[in-house]
């Protein structure tokens, strides 16, 4: 019971994580029509960031993490930039923009930060449930992975620059007919994934050390579980993300690690494959 | 478009031809008087397995100098080419073909295991004498005539550490290895096969990836496993991580914690810190050369451990060890190779050596590429970054190595 | 007369394509002499390219020839059949798992590389028929998901090796003949890249072709033109896979080494590169591509292993050379350097005063239809409208067509 108890509790964190990088994917798509290739970079940027801020500036644990999440905020607007700044690129010619910024950012992270893995502690100590030792830092993923959560739909249902991002995301003609700059909203779009990624990355990498080639990984399991909303949810997403998180624990923790990837990707596929055939149908 | 681009698809094959410079690091300069031997070295010098080829480097370049400021051998100079192989087989394979092209006398092998099993077939077929670095069994089981190995095989070292299991009234453990790195999977499997001899069972199997860096179920599982030690055969990043999730569990004091020889370096004791206090791990004796007691293989490690410290500070890592005692092992077949220094001279050389090195006693046989038994093994612990021995291991000095 | 007339304005170059006696559907080529002259020469050198080359370059030379082959087979789905393939890699790594299975378990050399572009062409037709359903965006996703499926299917499963993959794997050769030294492989990858070449031109000028250009521009289009819509992109997918496959084939005999991580999603993204760097749809981009990047990595690792350059220089230096390329090309040329310099040559012409029409097409492009990265584009957009949740900015031309 422990062990289920372990598995569950941890799947639900990193589906946390996981859920935050989702979201990021969903805020950017929306708004642009743009998949970002460089969601699990701007995680693994946040991470670095706030280990930098952390270990070499020696900055105090709250503040590290929030510069990281600002740095990635910004990184994720310079991307934005690159991908859709230019009139009329193509949302196709966008996505393989974010590849190469992926690609190239590996060379920044690599001349910055080494090749190795990083990580730094986060919240210390663990806590006893039904018998099973759980790192508190498991609570904490959950806890604010939840909290922005509500303030991204608060946001985008309240807020005016959020309605604004909402009307280019239903009808982006109808948005400038009205006034709204599309291209500014796409950029806002941009720098909210960036700061969601962040978020993401500085969360998990207590748990999950994090190398220049972990964005990969992160991008893959943050888009399988964004697909669950058909890219277009945020609820739906974080259920994603959810199922992801602890359906990849499970499966480590009663089979083995290896076959996680499968399970997520085959997830993923089998969804969007059945959504295609379903749109299909209704055209 | 033809005529341009059959323009530019000449102008690229002559920039190819063009871009034909030497990509190399040369570790020592050859002398003017007389041509200087040859000889090349693979080591991932960045990747995942960067630590290991940092010490590589370390202990191939002390040899050289030391051979090389006392005359070299028969006066000629030894020019060591290394090529990176960034951790990847696949690289190492493209490094062996280009050392082959430069006309090496012989090849000290790349530490990473897959990079060992990738090109000592290549060299055979090319019949180089290959030194590997790679404690990969296979290389010499079935005893290949150009492939000798430097670092203990793993049936050595289980043998070892189930020596050290039995002194310390350990029976049941718990035993973690990546499966897709053949060192650390056959170093499971030498497990199982010495265990029963030393009345050990193997109670848990975990296996992971060198890639993996959560290892929290892993540790959960061996927690309620009821072992009393968990034996982790695992390289790179991952122990770093392992053992600091098994600290953070509070596991270091129910359990003890056995890592492999190839974490008896201070890239693995820095970045684990505090998580590493009291960790055992079976290792070259040059590991804890300060606290052995004067003999024959102390003067040997010496001749290593005191350069290294003027030189690189602290002391030499396993494959620092490694490497130089690879290098002393070419050196002496070389000398019995003079003056022509043919691959198959210096491989009939090597086929009957007997040299104490830093690593421990050879006595290689042409039935036998490996040459070294467990008494050339050392178990040690780890205290505050530094390695000592353990309390079984100084009771174990009448049987050190000469 | 008229027939006398239209051979006439052939011979004239520069005016052909205004001529109206011109025989209608077949456009005049002045200056083909020339071109072929200029693509014979550049066959010539790179054919006596390898006598020249070190064994380190001849690696270079032989891994360029076969990602070139790749390349091709890319170029021909993403530029004519309009799909963006971010897995490529899968085929080139079951093409090569596939001849070293085979081989390790008796088949001929020369038979199991035949079968290597069979089973890549067969996998791909089977996971075609679901994951050519979607569009996009998702494709990209799905073929880049598939990779990694695959990849982790291969590490888990013993006969194919797991995680430790494949070594020793025997020499290339038919009958007695073995193919030994890289020289032998640079030949033969030189004829086998000829060969895909000359295949694939044919296939574009054919009417399978002509439909497939169809096909780029708008699939709505095509399909009420009466093109087997899903067919021709099922068809293009297995070829695109073959003739990755059979390069795998070739890649894993020359290197004898074949485990997951030989095939990255980096050398995915690499292929993607080579292909959209000269131009989408272009086959002699993606051959210019291949070996234009080729030696830049080559040029970038000289320069990353100077002395005084940290270790890992190289592997970062050619991370931001891919990455500043794809960006900057989709950025600011998102049709490639070819139709850049296409116009610049244009342009200069038309300055020059020939006062011709404008600079008829390059092999394998249609006259009159737009750019295939515009014509992605446009399927994408049409493709997209099917679902009219989904947002995203249609380009303006899509805009005036309604």
């Amino acid at each position: 019971m422990s062990a289920f108890v372990e598995y569950l509790v941890s799947g639900i964190a990193l589906g946390c994580g996981y859920a935050l990088l989702a979201s990021g994917f969903v805020a950017i798509f929306r708004v642009t029509g743009v998949i970002n290739f460089t969601q699990g970079t701007l995680a693994v940027l946040g991470g670095f960031v706030a280990y930098s801020a952390l270990v070499s500036a020696r900055l105090p644990q709250g503040l590290a993490e929030a510069l990281g999440v600002l740095a990635a905020g910004l990184a994720g607007l310079a991307f934005g930039g690159a991908a859709i700044g230019r009139r009329g690129t193509p949302p196709l010619a966008s996505l393989v923009i974010t590849l190469g910024l992926a690609v190239a950012a590996y060379a920044a992270e690599i001349a910055v930060w080494g090749d190795q893995p990083l990580s730094y502690s986060g919240l210390p100590g663990d806590f006893v449930l039904a018998g099973a030792h759980l790192l508190r830092q498991y609570l904490l993923v959950t806890g604010i992975a939840l909290v922005a959560m509500l303030a991204l739909g608060a946001f985008f249902a309240r807020s005016y620059v959020g309605k604004g991002m909402t009307a280019c995301a239903s009808n982006r003609f109808a948005a400038r007919v009205v006034g709204i700059d599309v291209r500014r909203m796409g950029l806002l779009a941009f720098a909210l994934g960036g700061l969601l990624g962040g978020l993401a990355g500085v969360l998990l990498i207590p748990i999950q050390p994090l190398s220049f080639s972990s964005d990969v990984d992160l991008a893959i399991s943050g888009f399988a579980a964004a697909i669950f909303g058909g890219l277009r949810s945020f609820e739906m997403a974080l259920a994603g993300g959810l199922v992801l998180g602890v359906a990849e624990a499970l499966v480590a923790g009663y089979a083995q690690a290896s076959y996680q990837t499968v399970v997520a990707l085959g997830l993923m596929l089998v969804l969007m494959i059945w959504q295609a055939r379903r749109r299909a149908e209704l055209a | 478009m033809r005529s341009r681009a059959g323009a530019l698809l000449a102008a690229a094959a002559i920039c190819v031809a063009a871009a034909a410079c030497s990509s190399t690091t040369h570790s020592s300069t050859p002398s003017s008087s007389s041509a200087p031997i040859k000889v090349g070295m693979i080591a991932p010098l960045t990747g995942a397995f960067a630590p290991l080829g940092q010490g590589d480097e370390q202990g191939a370049d002390i040899a050289v100098s030391q051979l090389n400021s006392s005359g070299g051998i028969d006066g000629h100079k030894v020019d060591l080419i290394i090529k990176d192989d960034k951790t990847d087989p696949t690289q190492s394979v493209i490094d062996f073909q280009a050392l082959q092209g430069e006309g090496v006398a012989a090849v000290l092998g790349s530490s990473v295991s897959d990079s060992a099993r990738a090109v000592a077939p290549k060299a055979e077929q090319a019949q180089i004498p290959y030194i590997s670095l790679s404690p990969v069994d296979q290389t010499v089981n079935p005893v290949e005539p150009y492939v000798f190995l430097v670092p203990a095989v793993t049936t050595v070292y289980a043998t070892r550490l189930m020596q050290w299991f039995k002194a310390e009234g350990i029976t049941r453990i718990a035993v973690g290895y990546d499966n897709t790195d053949i060192y650390t999977t056959n170093g499971y499997h030498s497990t199982l096969s010495e265990a029963p001899a030393y009345g050990v069972k193997v109670v848990d199997t975990e296996v992971f990836q060198t890639t993996t860096t959560n290892f929290s179920t892993i540790v959960s599982h061996v927690a309620g496993s009821g072992a009393q030690a968990f034996l982790v055969w695992a390289t790179g990043p991952a122990p770093v991580i392992l053992t600091k999730t098994f600290a953070g569990a509070g596991l270091a004091s129910k359990m003890k914690l056995v890592m492999t020889p190839s974490d008896a370096t201070t890239l693995y004791t820095q970045p684990a810190g505090s998580a590493a206090n009291g960790v055992v791990m079976a290792a070259a004796l040059g590991v804890i050369a300060p606290a052995l007691p004067a003999s024959p293989i102390k003067t040997e490690i010496d001749n290593l451990a005191t350069p290294f410290a003027a030189k690189y500070g602290g002391q030499p890592s396993e494959f620092a060890a490694d490497a130089y005692s690879g290098a002393e092992l070419l050196f002496a077949a070389l000398k019995q190779a003079a003056p022509g220094f043919s691959h198959a001279a210096i491989q009939a050389a090597l086929n009957h050596l007997s040299l104490l090195t830093p690593d421990g006693k050879y006595n290689y046989t042409p039935t036998d590429h490996s040459g070294l038994s467990p008494d050339d093994v050392a178990m040690v612990v780890v205290r505050s970054g530094t390695f000592q021995p353990t309390s079984w291991e100084k009771t174990q000095y009448g049987t050190l190595p000469s | 007369m008229r027939a006398l007339s239209s051979r006439r304005a052939a011979a004239r170059p520069g005016t052909a394509a205004a001529q109206p006696g011109a025989a209608p559907g077949r456009r005049v080529d002045p200056g083909a002499a020339a071109r072929a002259a200029a693509v014979i020469a550049a066959a010539a050198v790179s054919l006596a390219l390898p006598l020249w080359l070190s064994a380190a370059n001849l690696t270079v030379y032989i891994l360029t020839g076969l990602y070139a082959v790749t390349a091709i087979g890319l170029s021909l789905l993403m530029g004519y059949a309009g799909q963006v393939s971010l897995g490529q890699a899968v085929f080139f790594a079951i093409g090569a798992y596939t001849a070293a299975v085979l081989s390790l378990h008796g088949t001929p050399a020369a038979a199991a590389l035949v079968a290597a572009p069979v089973l890549a062409a067969a996998v791909a037709a089977a996971v075609g028929v679901p994951i050519l359903r979607l569009r996009g965006h998702h494709l990209a996703f799905a073929t880049l998901a598939f990779q990694l499926i695959v990849l982790s299917v291969i590490s888990n499963t013993a006969f194919l090796g797991g995680g430790l993959g494949f070594t020793a794997i025997p020499a290339l050769g038919i009958g007695g003949a073995a193919l030994t030294s890289a020289r032998d492989y640079a030949w033969l990858v030189w004829a086998v890249t000829a060969a895909v070449l000359v295949l694939t031109l044919n296939i574009i000028r054919s009417r399978p072709g002509r439909a497939l250009r169809a096909l780029a521009t708008s699939e709505a289009a095509a399909e009420s033109a009466g093109v087997p819509v899903v067919r021709y992109k099922l068809a293009t997918f297995a070829l695109s896979a073959a003739y990755a496959g059979f390069a795998g084939g070739i890649y894993v005999f020359f290197i004898g080494y074949a485990s997951p991580d030989a095939f990255p999603v980096s050398l995915s993204v690499e292929l993607v590169v080579m292909v959209v760097i000269f131009g989408l749809g272009s086959v002699w981009g993606a051959l210019l591509g291949a070996v234009g990047i080729s030696v830049l990595v080559q040029v970038l690792t000289n320069v990353g292993t100077l002395p005084g350059m940290p270790q890992y220089m190289p592997t970062l230096l050619s991370y931001a050379a891919y990455g500043v390329i794809l960006v900057v090309i989709m950025v600011f040329l998102p049709e490639g350097l070819l139709p850049a310099l296409r116009a610049l040559w244009a342009a200069a012409r038309r300055r020059g005063g020939t006062g011709g029409p404008r600079e008829p097409a390059g092999p394998g492009r249609p006259a009159a239809a737009p750019p295939p990265a515009v014509a992605l584009a446009r399927s994408l957009v049409s493709s997209l409208r099917l679902s009219p949740a989904k947002g995203g900015k249609p380009p303006p031309e899509q805009t005036r067509r309604q």
